[in-house]
């Protein structure tokens, strides 16, 4: 339909324009992290058979009753994929949400302070963002000792920062614009100002940077599993999982491979639903 | 008449906006012949700045633009042409000095180097356009980034920019909106000069009928992507045609208008609606409209009134009296106060800010903002602070709001919270939330029902002329004009003692201005509130305002009764700022 | 420039003590013990009391950090648990193969980033291109990495995929031996040195590449849009001149940005890479050392990349302003 210059848009024409706007990809994403994020939730009913013990003889080939196919030890490479995704992915969400939630508390609040307050909060935030974090943070797990509780303990110390500079950023840009400046003028209270004028502006930014840092944590997660400061052995978490099995890598090549494949997976659907998410959000 | 440089005809133009396609122009046809001037007026959303970028062959490719009908560029067809025909009609025939001077240059390159890009040229070429383009020091400005220069610095560069290439046709797209008046005159000078010396064909495309009296020899009246006029300017603004013209011209003011009464005007903004495809795309806001004039569309013809085309059924027997009449033109009620409860005092006033560092071992110079400022208001009078930008008179504005701190000096306010009007209505309201609420924020502290909160809502909408159900509508949902009321609603919904005006107007067109300068004027003079008008308009400052105070580097220079602007004895200062004001009535007089 | 150098020097200092602080903050609270690693698990306490005293790890914290420090601006940073070397003797052997992986990996970044951006502004409209560049953005390091391996090396065989070289008796004076090779006068060993640097370098420029390329595929999307590119195309200016000369320059700075972000993830990607292919360098000497706990040398090591890393923030804020007159330094 053609319409002239001035026709309005209603809210639900917007909402149907921003359904469209998200396009295949962004929704094979979307609906991709739904998914992932229930079979991890429910990882251990789903299991066809028990990840931890020997089942049957090793290096047996994918096929209908194992779909992956055994490990080297002779357990089902099926059951230990989807447990190793059950604790990288929640793993990641849960290191994203804690930095969303702490990082863009301090931001928003030292945002909407601003003044001394800010100044000295965002030099603390530069002293984090100029660490070499993965280097500290697998540092750290080292001494600590391995495990998948450090790992997830060292990245979000290092994680949340840089959403307290993103938040604060996004907070002093929508300060600075007039709107904010007459509400302001109009006398509204700080908490009311923070909650109803500054932050629904942020969280589209917020949203977005979150998604699309997942397959980060991801990847991140997996390479310190894959190091070996992830759980020990026997535990089934995807990094280590290849990384114990690389041997097997010139004939039985699908046992390592499959663990890296799921975590392409991980990564591939969060990156797309960020994705999506943006072209709604920002319209690009 | 010489062959035209430019021919456009049934020009047509789809663009999509948010995944829907709107008719941006339709059916639009003119020419313009070497050396004249044609002004392109409309409000905002007309699609002047839409026919501007279809003559150059730059509409937005994500737009997905849909163009027909034909543009003529000295016989060269624009309409459908591939890419490297239209690159070299803009290379050599067809140039555009766009609207925003700050974005317009590349922030990465030395203005140098875009000139040199811009017609290949050696290095006196660059220096003299500079020159010509009424810039004095061209050797620092040709080797400066874009940063380092003014509006009024790169919106000359603009113009140089334009003027090397010797172009057929020049577009110049609000090229002086975001400029002083003074600059702005001299860059009129500029494009007459040009239009003369060059024969260059230039279209002037503006929403200020004044400026466009200062250039144009035609004007061309845009409403909804139609033409609704184009003739000469002289006889279009004597003998105006089609209604909306007619709105439009008889809304204009200047020096001279008679401020003791409201402009002529519309009473109420009208809601934007869809334009209709069979009829007249005024018809909605038209006060003359006929029953046909919803189903036939009208087609451009010749009047008897003047030389030029109308597209209006009724333009030959409507008696022109009548149209702009809408508003009750009775002389503002109540005596001029001038002397009451003092509102808002100033004492000994100074302010300055830190310079940006040219190096970095430099300690940051202060530059002075204001210098000693005295100002009094007294309740129910209004104010107006005029003066070039970098006078200082934001940030006068922003330290009686209190938003900014003065470094000595003492404020008193008689209002511990004064309501600040902004100059971009849309901005000036958050986007995710309904106006009524932003609205009945500043209701909160004395009213905690939030049923009574609504009523005083919908009142105070009613009261500056606006549908109480509109509470509940975005920001988004409402035009530009409902804007501005919405904003001036939330003021004076718990009337303040004070109302500070950050140059409301600048960027309107001049029925909207002229609106608006009636809704602030009539509000002040109901809830007797005293007004801090500040701009760089004296025409409207004069209107607005009993008293008006010229500011100069920081400094007050002069400050005298509204009524008196004109008289012989105002300084230097003011007089510049006199004679830099265009005027549409004297042109038509002279 | 010379107070803006003078400044990151310190910046880096500062660096270096956080990390060196907090790694040593976390080895005193922790319950394991270094000495038992050494002496092993069925020592007699005797044993572990003497090897604490020769570690000096009954010290209080505050007293072992300021002899560290003191140490280490002395260019001791003390002996590896693992080895019995001292760590800036194992420092010394093993950074040459790592600096020589990191050059390798970006010069070869840079040319993938360079045709990736061809491709990118040749099919700039495109949308299967954009969903190969998430893909490949969306490919972590153990996928890309085994993948390589596995097609180029078992599959293929085209190329070596374990070790630097397969001379065993060629030893080198500088440690890099693509240069050696030259100057030995034995360019197989050049050839050789290089093949096997083919697939782990791939490994660490490709994610690389492919973040900067994406970065600054969003960020040209915004700047082609700012009022200053249609000024250029009002010009008559030909598209292609107006991406290069107006459009690139101006969206450098984001993927410059994102250069210093990849780098945090590189190190950890440089350790899987270096484990996957063999490649004996500072990042499978790390790896190594956290399976025994080793701190002397996974904190030599962190010193090490921490100085790298701040180095390379450092000509990273340095191409910024050079490519944009608006940053100062």
């Amino acid at each position: 339909m053609i319409r002239g210059m001035n026709a309005q848009t209603n809210s639900l024409a917007r909402l149907y324009d921003g359904l469209r706007l998200v396009g295949w990809s962004g929704w094979v994403g979307i609906v991709g992290v739904f998914l992932i994020t229930i079979v991890a939730l429910l990882a251990p009913w789903l299991t066809p058979h028990d990840p931890y013990a020997r089942i049957a003889e090793g290096y047996l080939p994918p096929s209908g009753t194992h779909w992956f196919g055994t490990d080297e030890v002779g357990r089902d490479l099926f059951a230990r994929v989807l447990v190793g995704v059950q604790s990288t992915w929640l793993s990641s969400l849960a290191v994203i949400i804690f930095s969303l939630v702490l990082g863009s508390f301090v931001g928003v609040v030292s945002g909407a302070i601003g003044g001394k307050v800010d100044f000295t909060v965002q030099r603390i935030v530069d002293l984090f963002l100029v660490l070499p974090s993965t280097m500290i943070a697998l540092a750290a797990v080292a001494v600590l000792g391995p495990s998948l509780l450090h790992s997830i303990i060292a990245l979000a110390t290092f994680w949340w920062p840089w959403y307290a500079r993103v938040s604060r950023d996004e907070i002093r840009r929508l300060y600075a614009r007039p709107h904010v400046e007459a509400a302001r003028a109009a006398g509204v209270a700080a908490p009311r100002l923070i909650l109803r004028y500054l932050l629904p502006g942020a969280v589209p930014s917020l949203i977005i940077a979150a998604t699309l840092d997942v397959s980060n944590m991801v990847m991140a997660l997996s390479v310190m599993s894959f190091l070996g400061l992830g759980q020990p052995a026997p535990s089934a978490e995807l990094g280590a999982m290849t990384a114990r099995s690389l041997d097997s890598l010139t004939v039985f090549w699908w046992i390592p491979m499959l663990p890296a494949v799921a975590l392409f997976f991980l990564c591939l659907f969060s990156n797309l639903a960020g994705d999506g998410l943006r072209a709604v959000l920002k319209g690009t | 008449m010489d062959d035209p440089v430019l021919t456009v005809s049934r020009l047509r133009v789809v663009l999509a906006r948010n995944g829907e396609r709107h008719r941006v122009l339709d059916e639009i046809s003119f020419a313009v012949a070497p050396g004249e001037i044609l002004a392109v007026v409309g409000e905002s959303g007309a699609g002047k700045s839409t026919l501007g970028a279809a003559i150059q062959g730059l509409l937005p490719s994500d737009a997905a633009p849909e163009v027909s009908g034909s543009i003529r560029l000295t016989g060269l067809e624009i309409v459908g042409s591939p890419p490297h025909l239209l690159r070299s009609a803009r290379r050599l025939l067809v140039r555009a000095v766009p609207q925003d001077p700050m974005g317009a240059l590349n922030p990465t390159m030395t203005i140098r180097r875009q000139l040199h890009e811009s017609a290949d040229c050696d290095e006196a070429l660059i220096l003299e356009s500079l020159r010509r383009a009424g810039l004095s020091d061209e050797r620092r400005i040709a080797g400066a980034h874009p940063h380092r220069l003014s509006g009024g610095e790169r919106q000359r560069v603009l113009i140089a920019m334009a003027m090397m290439a010797r172009p057929k046709l020049l577009i110049a797209d609000e090229p002086t909106t975001a400029l002083d008046v003074t600059t702005q005159a001299q860059l009129l000078q500029i494009v007459r000069d040009l239009a003369r010396e060059e024969q260059t064909a230039i279209i002037y495309i503006t929403h200020d009928l004044n400026v466009a009296a200062a250039v144009a020899d035609r004007v061309m009246v845009l409403f909804g992507g139609r033409m609704a006029e184009i003739g000469s300017l002289r006889q279009v603004a004597r003998n105006p045609r089609h209604p909306y013209s007619a709105n439009l011209f008889a809304a204009r003011y200047d020096l001279d208008t008679d401020r003791s009464r409201p402009l002529p005007t519309h009473r109420a903004a009208f809601r934007h609606d869809e334009t209709s495809d069979r009829g007249c795309g005024y018809f909605l806001r038209c006060q003359i409209a006929r029953s046909d004039c919803s189903s036939i569309r009208p087609r451009e013809r010749r009047v008897q009134a003047h030389s030029g085309l109308v597209a209006c059924h009724r333009s030959d027997e409507m008696p022109l009296a009548i149209l702009p009449v809408a508003a009750p033109r009775d002389a503002w009620a109540g005596e001029e106060v001038t002397a009451g409860p003092v509102a808002l005092e100033l004492m000994d006033v100074h302010k300055r800010f830190l310079a940006d560092r040219e190096r970095v071992w430099e300690r940051r110079r202060l530059i002075p903002a204001l210098r000693g400022v005295n100002l009094s208001i007294a309740l129910g009078q209004s104010v107006a602070v005029v003066g070039e930008s970098g006078s200082g008179k934001s940030t006068l504005l922003k330290i009686a709001a209190g938003l900014v701190a003065a470094d000595s000096g003492r404020v008193s306010c008689l209002d511990p919270r004064p309501q600040v009007i902004f100059q971009d209505p849309v901005s000036a309201l958050t986007p995710w939330l309904p106006i009524g609420e932003q609205i009945g924020e500043r209701l909160r502290p004395h009213v905690t029902s939030a049923a009574e909160r609504r009523r005083r809502v919908g009142e105070t909408l009613q009261s500056v002329g606006l549908d109480p159900s509109l509470m509940h509508a975005l920001p988004s949902e409402l035009s530009v004009g409902q804007c501005q009321r919405a904003i001036v609603a939330r003021a004076v919904v718990v009337p303040p003692k004070l109302l500070l005006c950050d140059e409301p107007i600048s960027a309107m067109d001049v029925p909207l201005a002229a609106a608006t300068l009636n809704l602030l004027n009539d509000l002040r003079r109901r809830l007797g509130l005293a007004m801090l008008f500040v701009t760089h308009d004296l025409a409207a400052a004069r209107i607005i305002a009993d008293r008006i105070i010229v500011l100069n580097k920081g400094e007050v220079v002069e400050e005298f009764e509204a009524n008196m602007l004109q008289s012989p004895s105002r300084g230097a200062v003011t007089r510049a700022l006199i004679e830099a004001c265009p005027s549409l009535d004297a042109m038509i007089a002279g | 420039m010379a107070f803006y150098l003078a400044k990151r020097a310190c910046g880096l200092a500062i660096v270096l003590m956080v990390m060196s602080f907090i790694v040593f903050l976390l080895q005193s609270v922790i319950p394991s013990d270094p000495a038992r690693a050494i002496a092993g698990p069925y020592a007699p306490s005797s044993t572990i009391e003497t090897v604490r005293q020769e570690l000096g790890l009954n010290d209080p914290i505050a007293v072992q950090y300021g002899q560290f420090l003191m140490r280490v601006s002395a260019g001791d940073l003390g002996k590896s648990v693992r080895t019995r070397q001292p760590v800036s003797n194992d420092l010394l052997r093993y950074l040459p193969a790592t600096l020589e992986l990191i050059s390798v990996a970006t010069i070869l970044a840079m040319g993938l980033a360079f045709g990736l951006t061809l491709l990118l502004l040749g099919g700039a409209r495109s949308q299967a291109l954009r969903h190969v560049f998430i893909a490949l953005g969306s490919t972590p390091i153990i996928l890309s990495a085994v993948l390589l391996a596995y097609v180029f090396w078992f599959r293929l065989a085209w190329l070596p995929g374990s070790g630097r070289l397969q001379f065993r008796d060629f030893v080198g004076t500088t440690g890099f031996y693509v240069i050696d090779g030259l100057l030995a006068g034995r360019p197989e060993v050049s050839v050789d040195a290089l093949a096997h640097l083919a697939l782990p370098a791939t490994a660490v420029a490709l994610p690389f590449a492919v973040a900067v390329v994406r970065s600054l595929a969003g960020s040209l999307h915004d700047v082609m849009r700012q009022p200053y590119i249609q000024t250029a195309r009002g010009k008559g200016l030909s598209e292609a001149a107006v991406v290069l000369r107006h459009g690139l320059r101006n969206a450098a700075s984001a993927p410059l940005a994102m250069t210093g972000l990849q780098m945090r993830l590189l190190f950890g990607n440089l350790l899987v890479v270096e484990s996957v292919f063999g490649w004996p360098g500072l990042g499978l000497y790390m790896t190594q050392s956290f399976a025994t706990a080793d701190l002397p040398a996974i904190l030599g090591v962190s010193i090490v990349f921490g100085t790298i890393y701040v180095l390379v923030s450092i000509a990273v804020e340095l191409a910024q302003s050079l490519t944009d007159p608006r940053i100062e330094l």
